[in-house]
């Protein structure tokens, strides 16, 4: 064979192998067609698992469980809109873990934020009435008793 | 007056120490109640998952005593979660008798006849109609409910559990 046709024979087949990977990794992501009941449950089990992590990051997955819950029950309807419906909770919920997460770490991050700032003003306050607060008690009661008059006999 | 001077002079160093005392020990009470209700806020101190079986009318006591064989009735079952987190919870739904054994630790040995699903954040509940049916005659029957639950950590039965005492019977034959 010639060195040329064989060279472009490898590449054909290198393209169509790259081809075939590329249309598997497009394959992944859970289509919203028509599925079965079981199939669906099992891809709400594995999105549940994806949500629990997320929890455990800090995302509040409050919405995201109850949509969850939702598909549960268009999948126990069963009927093929409804198994549809399922399927695009499904997605739904699936896309919006990563965008969860993030939301989850950064109230995680400003709540210790939070936690730090009013420790740290706790201090400052105890500090602050510490040296400040006989001195102001002093001054206001001696205010109050202005109109006093002292008389020695 | 030199002396009543002096002698109020004397008393106000110890007046202040009081005085600042009484304040260190407000804003240390005040302080810890703020920093542990932050802490603390929102924590779950005792989870716990609830499961209940409810009659054809949604209210306890109106449970199906006899039914027909293969008569599908329907009861709902409601599922409430207090656990802290996320959970999914699993139904199974098996038929066994006065003799089948369960308790908080170990499910029945039966065949699950059905599931039921649920998955639920912290602090929800929700109610799930079902419709069983039995699928063969039995006298003093046990419609046995458990709580299984998924996780990360795989399946498990989580020792929540209700039963149903029920008889199912053959239809009279007819003429």
């Amino acid at each position: 064979m010639n060195p040329d046709k064989a060279n472009l024979a490898l590449a054909v087949i290198a393209l169509l192998a790259i081809a075939g990977c590329m249309q598997h990794v497009d394959s992944r992501p859970m289509a919203p067609s028509a599925a079965s009941p079981e199939s669906l449950r099992a891809q709400i089990n594995s999105v549940f698992l994806l949500l629990e992590a997320a929890e455990a990051k800090g995302a509040n997955v409050t919405g995201a469980a109850l949509s969850l819950n939702h598909a549960l029950e268009l999948v126990s309807a069963g009927g093929p809109g409804e198994l549809e419906q399922a399927a695009s909770v499904i997605q739904q919920v699936n896309s919006s873990i990563p965008g969860l997460v993030a939301e989850g770490e950064s109230a995680r991050y400003w709540g210790t934020a939070g936690l730090a700032a009013t420790l740290a003003a706790l201090g400052i306050a105890g500090v602050l009435v510490f040296l400040f607060m006989p001195k102001l008690v002093w001054r206001l009661w001696a205010r109050s008793k202005r109109g006093w008059r002292v008389s020695a006999q | 007056m030199g002396e009543v001077k002096e002698g109020l002079e004397g008393l106000r160093p110890m007046i202040d120490e009081e005085v600042r005392a009484v304040a260190l020990a407000i804003i240390v009470i005040a302080g810890a109640a703020a920093i542990s209700q932050a802490i603390v806020a929102g924590r779950t101190v005792e989870p716990f998952s609830a499961l209940g079986t409810l009659g054809p009318n949604m209210k306890i006591g109106d449970y199906p005593k006899t039914v027909l064989v293969n008569e599908t009735f329907r009861v709902y079952f409601y599922v409430e979660n207090h656990e802290g987190k996320a959970m999914s919870y699993e139904l199974r739904i098996k038929i066994g008798d006065n003799g089948t054994f369960i308790n908080e630790t170990a499910p029945a040995d039966l065949p699950t006849v059905f599931s039921y699903y649920a998955i639920l954040p912290n602090g929800a509940n929700t109610t799930i109609p079902a419709d069983l049916s039995i699928p063969a005659p039995v006298v003093n029957g046990k419609i046995i409910i458990e709580m299984w639950v998924h996780s990360s950590n795989g399946t498990w039965y989580n020792g929540r559990w209700n039963h149903l005492q029920i008889n199912a019977t053959l239809p009279e034959p007819v003429g």
